[in-house]
C-alpha cells in the first residue's frame, strides 16, 4: 500500500502543476489586475505603470508563471500585488479556521448519517424510514445560505422574546473571548450554528448512501447465513453489516471533504467567518492573482490528498482490495 | 477482538479530538484578550434584567428607550463593518480606502476635520491656518496643548516628517496613493516648535486636504514606511483612540487615549467587527451583537431597523457617492451637443429619485451639477435647465433636422439614435435606473439597449486605452464617482490637455477649452468664495455641453444602539468616526 500511496502522490504532482498552469492562464486572461486603480482619481497612470513593472505584470505569461512557481517554496506563495505582505500567513490562518468549521461538521454529519442510514435500512418502509428519507431530500435540496439565514433569524427572534441570546450569529469569537478553555468554549459557541448549517447537507447526502449500502449488505447471502447460524441480530448489524456498508460511505465522505473545504464559501460569508471561502471571495474582489493562485493551489492539494486518502481507506476497510 | 470492534469509531474519536485541538490552537494571539481591564459596560449599564448568555453581553442593550440619561464614563462600542482594511497605512495605495480611514483618523489627528456639511473645522491647528496668495504659502500653528499620547508634544517636526513621506525620492514613493499638493511645496520655514509655513510653487486650492493625518516622527523615523504600518499602528496616538490589536478577518480594537489633548473621550474602546454580509450585520444589529454599523441603505433594511426602533436609532443622509450617466462623445450621434441635451430633457430624473432613493431617504433630491454635492454651501443647480420635458426634447431634435425613422426612432445626420447603455451588472438600483431611462427615452424617439457587464469588465470597457483604439467600447454608461469637499479632482475627469487630449480619467472624451480653463483656474484659486464661484461657472459650462448627466447622491445610513450618545452621520470621507471622541454610553 505504501508503494501505491507513493505512486499516487508522485502522479498528483504533475496534475497539480498542470492545474496551476491552466488556472494562472485563466486568471491572466481575465483582465487587468490593476484595473481598480484606474478608477481612483488620485492615482496617476505613471504610478500604475510603476506597480505593473515592479510586480512583473508587463512580462509574458510564462515568465510570470515561472516566477510564481519559484515563490512557492522560497517565500510561501510570495506577496500581495499592492503591498509587500506575505500571502502564506493569511492563507494559513484561514485554512485553520475553515478546518475548525469543516472537520467537526463532517464528523458530526457522518456519525448522524450512519445512524440514520442503518436504522432506516433496518426498518425499511417504516414511518421512521419515510420520515428520514423525506427530511434527507429536504436537507439535500435546501440552499445552505437559506438554512443559515433561518437559523440566524430564529436566534434573533428568541432574543426578542426571551432576552436570551442562545448563540452568536456571526464571527469566530467574541470581542473579548478570553484565553485557554474560555477561548475554546467561546469558539465552540460561535461555531455551533455554522456547523449545523454545513452539516445538514452532508447528513442528508451520507445517510442516503449509508441506507442504500446497508440495504444491499443486509440482503446479502453471508448475512442470511450468519442469521441462520444463530448470530445475534445486534452482532449481525454492527459487525457483519455496518462495517461493510460503511466502506462506500466513508469513501464518499473522504472524497467530499476536499470539496467541502473549498465549498464553505456561503456559510463563511453568511456567518462572517474568516475562512478559506471568504478569503477567496475577498481576493477575487481585489483582482489580486497571487493570493487566488495560492488559494487554488492549497485547495488542489487538499482535494488530491483526500482523494488519495479515500483510496487508502477503501483498501484498509476492505481487505479484498489490494494495491500493487 | 474488542479493539477491532471499535476500530473505526476510534478513528472518528481521534478525528474529533484533532478538530477540537485545531480549534484550541487556532488561536487567539491577541494580547488584548488577556486584558483583565476590559471594560464592563455591560448589561448592568444597559439593562439589569436582561438574561444574556453570550459572552458579548456587554453589547446587549434592552434599555428603556425613554430612558435617555447622561453619558457615562467608559464602555465599549462594537462597530460592525462589511469591509476590512488590507493594510493600516492610509497613505499607501493598498490602504487607500474608507475602511482604513476609519482606523487611521481615530489614531492620527490632522490639520482639519471635514464636517458633515463638507466644510472644514480646525483640529490639530490653533484656529484657521493662515495663507498668502502670491506667493502661495500656508502657515500652520499647532495647538499648544496637542501632545502625542506618550507625552511628546506634537510639533513641526511631525509635519515635516509627514511631508517627507510624500517625497518623490522616498523608497516607498511608488506606493504612495497621491502626492497631490505635497509635490507643490518647495520649502518651509519653521518658527518655534509649533509654527511652520509651507511655501508652494503655485497656488493649490485644496490645501485644506493636506496633512489630514500627521504621523509621529519620533516613532516612525527610520522605519520602513512600506511595511511598518501594514499590520499594526504604533502605540502612540494624537487622536482620541490608540490602536490596540488587529485579528485579521475578525476584529480590530481601539482603546481610549487617556491623554487625548482635545477633550474627554467618552468610551473605553471601540471594537470593529468584520462581517462581509449586510444581512448578517443587520441581524446582529437587531439582536444586539453589534452596537453600530453603516451599511448601504436599502428599503428592506430600513424596515428591519424600524421594527426595533425602541432600541436602535438611525440616520439616513445623502453621501458623497453620486450616480451619473456618462456619454462617449466620440460615438456617432452622441458627438452632437443637441442629442445629449435631448437625452437630458428626456430623462425624468425626479422620477428616478422618487422611485429609487426617496423610499430610503425622503429628503433626497436630484443632483443638479457634478462638482458640488447638494450638502455643500456652494451648491448651485446648474443642470435644472434640463428638467424633464419630452416635448422639448423632440422639438430640439427636430429643430436640428432630425427625422423620425423606423420604429419612431430619430435619425440625425444619418445617425440613428440607438445606443447601448451599460452599467455594473447585478447592481439592482442601477439596473432599475437603466429601465426607467430606457422607457423615458423611448418616449422621445431614442432607442436604448441595455448591455451590462460584471464590474471590472464594465470599467475596462470604459477606460482601458488598449481596448479603445481611440473610442472606448461604450455609448452611455451609468456609474458613480465619489465627491469631495474639494472638487479639484474633476479637472482630471472632465478636462483636456493640449491638442484636445483627454486627461487620464476623461472617459467621455469630451473637450471644452472654456471648461478646462475654468477648472484649472479654480484649482489655483485659494480663496474659498472665488474658488466656489469658478467651479460653479464650470458647472454652468458643463451643463451646456452635457457630457454627463448627474442623477443623485447615494444615501448613507448610520445606525446605532440608543444607549450610545453622539453618533452623527458624516457623508464625507472623514467617515462616521469623525466625532468618535464624543461617543458615550448613556444610562
Amino acid at each position: 500500500m505504501l508503494t501505491y500511496a507513493l505512486r499516487r502522490f508522485l502522479i498528483s504532482i504533475p496534475i497539480i502543476i498542470l492545474a496551476t498552469f491552466l488556472i494562472f492562464g485563466a486568471i491572466s486572461l481575465s483582465g487587468d489586475p490593476l484595473q481598480d486603480l484606474r478608477q481612483q482619481p488620485n492615482i496617476t497612470a505613471e504610478q500604475i505603470d510603476r506597480v505593473r513593472e515592479l510586480r512583473g505584470l508587463d512580462e509574458p505569461f510564462p515568465v510570470q508563471y515561472w516566477r510564481w512557481i519559484q515563490q512557492i517554496p522560497t517565500s510561501g506563495f510570495g506577496e500581495y500585488l499592492l503591498s509587500p505582505r506575505p500571502i502564506w500567513p493569511d492563507l494559513q490562518r484561514v485554512l485553520l479556521n475553515t478546518l475548525q468549521l469543516v472537520l467537526p461538521a463532517e464528523i458530526i454529519a457522518f456519525i448522524i448519517a450512519v445512524a440514520l442510514g442503518v436504522v432506516s435500512a433496518k426498518r425499511q418502509y417504516s414511518v421512521f424510514d419515510y420520515t428520514t428519507t423525506t427530511l434527507s431530500f429536504f436537507g439535500y435540496s435546501m440552499p445552505a445560505f437559506w438554512f443559515a439565514l433561518l437559523l440566524q433569524v430564529a436566534v434573533v427572534q428568541i432574543f426578542f422574546i426571551t432576552g436570551v441570546r442562545i448563540f452568536p450569529i456571526a464571527n469566530l469569537s467574541s470581542a473579548n473571548p478570553g484565553t485557554g478553555l474560555a477561548f475554546f468554549l467561546d469558539r465552540v459557541h460561535h461555531l455551533i450554528l455554522p456547523i449545523a448549517s454545513l452539516a445538514i447537507f452532508s447528513v442528508a447526502s451520507y445517510s442516503r448512501y449509508m441506507r442504500a449500502s446497508m440495504l444491499e449488505v443486509i440482503h446479502s447471502d453471508y448475512v442470511r447465513t450468519a442469521r441462520a447460524k444463530g448470530v445475534s441480530e445486534r452482532r449481525i448489524t454492527i459487525k457483519h453489516s455496518m462495517r461493510n456498508a460503511l466502506i462506500p460511505t466513508i469513501t464518499v465522505a473522504a472524497l467530499s471533504f476536499g470539496n467541502v473545504v473549498s465549498g464553505a464559501i456561503v456559510i463563511e460569508t453568511v456567518f462572517g467567518l474568516d475562512g478559506m471561502g471568504r478569503y477567496f471571495i475577498a481576493q477575487l474582489g481585489r483582482r489580486d492573482p497571487y493570493p487566488i493562485m495560492a488559494w487554488l493551489f492549497v485547495i488542489a492539494v487538499v482535494i488530491v490528498v483526500f482523494n488519495l486518502l479515500a483510496d487508502l481507506i477503501y483498501g484498509y476497510l476492505d481487505p479484498r482490495i489490494r494495491y500493487d | 477482538m474488542r479493539s477491532r470492534k471499535h476500530q473505526h469509531w476510534r478513528w472518528l474519536v481521534i478525528l474529533a479530538a484533532l478538530s477540537l485541538a485545531i480549534a484550541a490552537c487556532g488561536g487567539n494571539d491577541d494580547p488584548a484578550d488577556d486584558d483583565t481591564e476590559a471594560p464592563e459596560t455591560t448589561e448592568e449599564d444597559t439593562d439589569a434584567d436582561a438574561d444574556v448568555t453570550d459572552t458579548e453581553e456587554d453589547t446587549a442593550t434592552e434599555e428603556d428607550p425613554d430612558e435617555n440619561g447622561e453619558a457615562t464614563d467608559g464602555g465599549t462600542v462594537l462597530f460592525g463593518d462589511e469591509q476590512e482594511p488590507t493594510i493600516l497605512n492610509g497613505f499607501l495605495i493598498d490602504g487607500n480606502s474608507l475602511v482604513t480611514s476609519k482606523v487611521f483618523n481615530n489614531v492620527f489627528a490632522g490639520a482639519y476635520v471635514i464636517q458633515p456639511d463638507f466644510s472644514y473645522a480646525p483640529w490639530l491647528i490653533d484656529g484657521e491656518a493662515e495663507f498668502t496668495e502670491d506667493p502661495f504659502a500656508v502657515t500652520y500653528t499647532i495647538r499648544d496643548d496637542a501632545d502625542w499620547s506618550d507625552g511628546t508634544p506634537i510639533s513641526v517636526d511631525d509635519m515635516i516628517f509627514t511631508l517627507e513621506l510624500f517625497d518623490e525620492d522616498a523608497p516607498h514613493a511608488d506606493q504612495v496613493t497621491s502626492r497631490a499638493g505635497y509635490e507643490l511645496i518647495t520649502d518651509f520655514e519653521v518658527d518655534g516648535d509649533k509654527t511652520i509655513t509651507f511655501n508652494f510653487e503655485e497656488p493649490y486650492a485644496a490645501w485644506q486636504l493636506l496633512f489630514s493625518n500627521v504621523l509621529p516622527a519620533h516613532v516612525l523615523e527610520g522605519e520602513d514606511f512600506e511595511t511598518v504600518l501594514n499590520d499594526e499602528l504604533p502605540d502612540v496616538s494624537s487622536g482620541p483612540y490608540l490602536f490596540e490589536s488587529w485579528d485579521r478577518g475578525t476584529q480590530l480594537r481601539l482603546v481610549r487615549n487617556d491623554d487625548y489633548w482635545d477633550g474627554d473621550v467618552g468610551l473605553d474602546e471601540i471594537v470593529m467587527r468584520y462581517v462581509p454580509d449586510t444581512t448578517t450585520l443587520t441581524q446582529q444589529m437587531r439582536g444586539g451583537e453589534i452596537d453600530m454599523y453603516d451599511p448601504q441603505p436599502q428599503i428592506e433594511l430600513i424596515g428591519q431597523l424600524d421594527e426595533v426602533s425602541d432600541r436602535i436609532e438611525f440616520e439616513v443622509g445623502l453621501g458623497p457617492v453620486w450616480e451619473h450617466i456618462d456619454f462617449n462623445t466620440l460615438v456617432p450621434g452622441l458627438d452632437k451637443d443637441y442629442v445629449r441635451q435631448a437625452i437630458a430633457l428626456g430623462i425624468n430624473r425626479p422620477q428616478i429619485v422618487e422611485t429609487l432613493v426617496q423610499p430610503v431617504d425622503p429628503d433626497a433630491e436630484v443632483l443638479q451639477q457634478p462638482f458640488w454635492m447638494t450638502n455643500s454651501e456652494f451648491y448651485e443647480p446648474t443642470y435644472d435647465q434640463w428638467d424633464h420635458d419630452p416635448d422639448a426634447a423632440r422639438q430640439l431634435l427636430e429643430d436640428n433636422g432630425c427625422t423620425e425613422g423606423d420604429g419612431g426612432i430619430y435619425e440625425c445626420d444619418g445617425d440613428r439614435l440607438a445606443f447601448r447603455f451599460g452599467t455594473t451588472g447585478g447592481n439592482e438600483r442601477r439596473e432599475l435606473t437603466q429601465q426607467l431611462v430606457q422607457a423615458d427615452l423611448a418616449n422621445v424617439g431614442i432607442e436604448i439597449t441595455i448591455e451590462n457587464d460584471e464590474g471590472a469588465t464594465f470599467f475596462e470597457r470604459l477606460n482601458t486605452p488598449d481596448n479603445c483604439d481611440g473610442v472606448c467600447d461604450y455609448d452611455l454608461a451609468l456609474f458613480a464617482w465619489v465627491g469631495s469637499p474639494d472638487p479639484s479632482g474633476n479637472a482630471n475627469i472632465y478636462g483636456c490637455d493640449e491638442d484636445d487630449t483627454p486627461r487620464p480619467q476623461n472617459w467621455t472624451v469630451y473637450c471644452d477649452d472654456e471648461l478646462t480653463s475654468l477648472m484649472d483656474e479654480a484649482n489655483s484659486t485659494v480663496d474659498p468664495d472665488d474658488n466656489a464661484a469658478l467651479w460653479n461657472e464650470a458647472a454652468a459650462v458643463i451643463a451646456e455641453g452635457v457630457p454627463i448627466i448627474p442623477l443623485f447622491q447615494q444615501p448613507q445610513l448610520l445606525a446605532w444602539d440608543n444607549t450610545i450618545s453622539g453618533p452623527q452621520l458624516n457623508p464625507t470621507n472623514q467617515t462616521q468616526f469623525w466625532n468618535s471622541a464624543e461617543w458615550a454610553r448613556t444610562q
